[in-house]
């Protein structure tokens, strides 16, 4: 087909040349939502393992501390006997939950145990009953030996 | 145009999906680690807490209800050693043994357990048992003193056997025992004839009353036999007959108008505050033997988890819950079998009075179910010794269960009605068990009750039991 008609002569007009732009548009596009997708990705995904931490941290402290309380209220049942000279309970804990270290404190005053990870903010406490009287002591998380000294039961570091 | 196509050059293309793999392998490890540890947790809180506290407790409950029963008569000196050494030595051996039979199931644990002696009290025993004597000290003195201080008394058995003095007035030169306490206060006990009732009489002047009161007529039969620890007379209860009432220790023991009856005496005293030259050391009355009074120990128990110690005296008085009945001869030593299907053990009588067995059980189900006692017609069951009543159990049901089924002696004896009553200080008791139907082999003593294969309880008339066990070897 020519054109005869009203066309200037002038010359033709040149039109943009836009072809492929929209492959690169799609790839910037493409790009930019996966990067935002991964980055929501990774930002949940360190969410769940921090919360995850915490919860098994608390579980595992909770776990110790009742295993330690159970032992010194046994160590305290063999001191309320009798005539009894020296008890000593070795008890075999952790030296660390979900990777991380943490302490015991007695709060004889609460008849409590707090147990405390270094590395979060988690903390538990296990009531325990004793007819003996508990020295209030803080040792580091792994074994500990609980023995009694002097007329009342402390936790020792094994 | 957008190089769709790439080159060589361009290979840094993916670097996001990669870092992204990464960061994604690292969270997921972490949380397989987490998971991890929340599986251990869990594996950590339904592991069991015991560390062997029952054990030990165990261990400590058995030495003390045993120990002294396994070693009284050696302690009090029956044998009348003459040598203080000897029988701490012999006390020395009977705990040894028994230490070794009560620990003998916790070694097999891993556990260790151990009674060692940490020192004895030393007692005397006065004695006279020339019953034609009279209750003068060797020199035939009238009025002499038993014992210049004790601080405690264990036993008292006095048994007149006549030539009481006859008065109305026991002030008057009658026999007498004065216990004069830390204070100056004395009790006594007076036993005379009356002269106006003709009778025996006993009289005790308490500390705060200086006459002389009479006590217990009730009882008072033929010259009597008094039992001043335990209150009796003639095997009675007499309540007013409380020895060294309202006296403090440390006390002094004298006898007065010793030349005014005759009779025995057995007594054990704490300390040996006794004037020598007032008895014989040979067995020759009056004498005195040394004895063991109490004996301070140390128990042990050690687990790889739990160290346990105690350090605690025995005595009769302590632990309270002491056995009355024991058995003659120490742990680990055989019985008496016949064809394994026979039983024949000895036992002692340890407390101060008579006592009455009216029933018993055998329980021989830790051997062989289903096994029975049948002799024919002949007893079943003896409990029979030379000065003690026999109580014997046959007939009716015929054939007894060996299941812990209780019988009683008087219904089921051929005399329609016997007991058996075993004296205190009675030796060489016999029980026998006549024709179990399952050969039982060869069995011990035992004091552990966890080892036991079979056990005869035989039941007192106060209500209390007396078990003992057996190990079928």
């Amino acid at each position: 087909m020519s054109s005869s008609g009203g066309r200037s002569r002038s010359g033709p007009t040149r039109r943009p040349d836009d072809r492929a732009v929209s492959t690169a548009a799609g790839y910037v596009l493409s790009l930019g939502i996966t990067a935002i997708l991964v980055t929501g990705l990774l930002t949940a995904g360190g969410g769940v393992v921090e919360e995850r931490r915490d919860v098994t941290t608390h579980d595992s402290l909770e776990v110790v501390g009742q295993r330690l309380a159970a032992d010194l209220m046994t160590a305290d049942r063999l001191a309320s006997t009798s005539d009894t000279t020296a008890v000593s309970v070795s008890v075999d804990l952790p030296e660390r939950t979900a990777g991380s270290g943490y302490t015991v404190s007695v709060d004889s005053a609460g008849s409590r145990l707090r147990l405390e990870s270094t590395a979060s903010n988690t903390a538990v406490t296990v009531a325990f009953t004793t007819s003996t009287p508990v020295a209030d002591t803080s040792v580091q998380g792994g074994d500990v030996r609980i023995v009694l000294d002097g007329g009342q039961l402390e936790v020792r570091s094994a | 145009m957008a190089d769709l196509i790439g080159t060589d050059s361009d290979r840094s293309r993916g670097q996001l999906l990669l870092v992204t793999g990464f960061a994604l392998a690292v969270i997921i490890v972490a949380l397989v680690l987490l998971l991890n540890t929340a599986i251990y947790s869990q594996n950590l809180a339904t592991r069991g807490t015991d560390v062997g506290a029952d054990e030990a407790l165990s261990y400590r409950n058995t030495v003390e209800s045993n120990l002294w029963p396994a070693v009284e008569t050696t302690a009090h000196n029956d044998v009348e050693n003459s040598s203080r050494s000897n029988v701490e030595a012999n006390v020395t051996e009977r705990i040894d043994r028994l230490a070794a039979t009560a620990s003998r199931p916790h070694r097999s644990r891993g556990a260790s357990a151990d009674v060692e002696i940490v020192g004895f009290t030393d007692g005397t025993r006065l004695r006279q048992t020339d019953a034609d004597r009279s209750l003068t000290d060797t020199s035939d003195t009238a009025n002499w003193t038993m014992v210049s201080a004790t601080d405690d008394v264990r036993r008292f058995e006095l048994n007149t056997t006549g030539g009481l003095e006859t008065t109305d007035d026991p002030r008057n030169e009658s026999f007498r025992i004065d216990v004069t306490g830390s204070g100056g206060d004395r009790w006594s006990v007076y036993v005379y004839e009356n002269q106006s009732a003709s009778e025996p009489r006993i009289a005790v002047r308490n500390a705060t009353d200086p006459d002389p009161d009479d006590v217990c007529r009730d009882a008072t039969t033929g010259p009597p036999r008094l039992n001043l620890m335990a209150g009796t007379v003639n095997g009675v209860d007499c309540d007013a007959l409380s020895f060294a009432e309202n006296v403090s220790p440390p006390y002094e023991i004298d006898v007065g108008y010793g030349n005014r009856t005759e009779g025995t005496y057995d007594a054990i005293v704490q300390g040996t505050l006794v004037p020598g030259s007032n008895f014989n050391t040979s067995s020759n009355s009056p004498y005195t033997v040394p004895v063991v009074y109490d004996v301070q120990t140390r128990i042990t128990y050690r687990s790889a988890s739990l160290d346990y110690r105690v350090e605690r005296g025995f005595g009769p008085g302590a632990p309270p819950g002491g056995k009355t009945l024991t058995f003659a001869k120490a742990a680990g030593a055989e019985i008496n079998t016949s064809d394994g299907d026979v039983m024949e053990f000895r036992i002692e009588n340890t407390r101060d009075e008579r006592v009455t067995v009216e029933a018993f059980e055998i329980d021989a189900t830790g051997i062989g179910g289903g096994i029975t006692v049948d002799n024919g017609g002949s007893p079943e069951v003896d409990v029979r010794g030379s000065d003690v009543g026999t109580g014997e159990a046959n007939r009716d049901p015929g054939i007894f269960d060996a299941d812990g089924t209780r019988y009683d002696f008087v219904d089921d004896s051929t005399a329609g009605g016997q007991y058996a009553v075993i004296d205190a200080g009675a030796t060489d008791v016999e029980v026998d068990v006549l024709r179990l139907s399952q050969n039982v082999g060869t069995l011990t003593i035992t004091y552990d009750e966890s080892e036991a294969d079979l056990t005869i309880t035989l039941v007192l008339s106060d209500g209390s039991e007396e078990v003992f066990y057996f190990d079928e070897q």
